[in-house]
């Protein structure tokens, strides 16, 4: 697995936050649904009109 | 220039409008996606957040999360969305930077002291698409799916939030560890 690299400069090149996206899309601790992330409750069930 | 889908508002006298902010974040996150081209299939094009409903819940309209917008979107439109939770804030700037749109599960209470507030009354969970950030200030464009300017005082389409906006609304959402937020993320579109 490659080293985890710190996010670029938000002044930093496209191309290094490209490579950036690249890599971060591939660490599995982000894939995985925490505990307490609700199941169906993102949504606006009391919008008001 | 960034390629910008069309604004879907959620409160389109459809089924379900005015639970369907997920449903329509990703009726536009579709077509930035696939940078507006129809897939050519036998679903509706545009993405419209109705039938993106009708096809995860046709008889109720329960709540509905982000996996379930993504099977339905990949089913439709052929749009495999990554999911992504607990992305620290400067790696989620870096992934709009590097040319993806997302949408981000937000908390409306932070919205509701602010101009941007489209739903007065509503606080609850809430779902928006964020298409690109603003080099110049680091703003957000963000399509709240509640702005429709139904009435003076709402916003309407696309606004530029702040990024310490959008940054506390999300690290709101329940669920989110400290300083991160969680978005399901299109496709880089972008060269």
């Amino acid at each position: 697995m490659p080293a985890k690299k710190a996010a670029p400069s938000v002044k930093a090149p496209v191309a290094e936050h490209k490579a950036h996206a690249k890599e971060f899309l591939e660490r599995p601790e982000h894939k995985v649904k925490p505990v307490g992330f609700p199941d169906e409750a993102d949504e606006t069930h009391e919008a008001k009109p | 220039m960034t390629y910008r889908p069309t604004f879907r508002k959620q409160g389109d006298g459809s089924r379900c409008g005015w639970s369907n902010c997920n449903p329509a974040s990703h009726a536009m996150a579709s077509q930035r996606h696939r940078k507006g081209v129809d897939p050519g299939n036998h679903h509706g094009w545009p993405p419209m957040p109705s039938e993106i409903r009708n096809y995860m819940t046709p008889h109720s309209c329960a709540g509905t999360s982000l996996n379930q917008n993504d099977a339905a979107v990949t089913h439709l439109y052929g749009v495999d969305m990554l999911i992504r939770y607990n992305i620290p804030w400067a790696s989620f700037t870096s992934l709009i930077s590097s040319g993806r749109g997302a949408v981000v599960p937000i908390l409306y209470r932070v919205i509701a002291p602010t101009r941007y507030d489209a739903s007065p009354g509503f606080t609850g969970n809430h779902a928006i698409f964020v298409n690109e950030r603003r080099a110049s200030d680091g703003a957000f464009l963000v399509y709240d799916p509640l702005a429709d300017g139904r009435r003076a005082g709402i916003p309407q389409g696309p606004q530029w939030w702040p990024s310490s906006l959008l940054k506390a609304a999300a690290y709101a959402y329940p669920g989110t560890n400290t300083s991160c937020v969680h978005a399901s993320l299109t496709r880089d579109t972008e060269p």
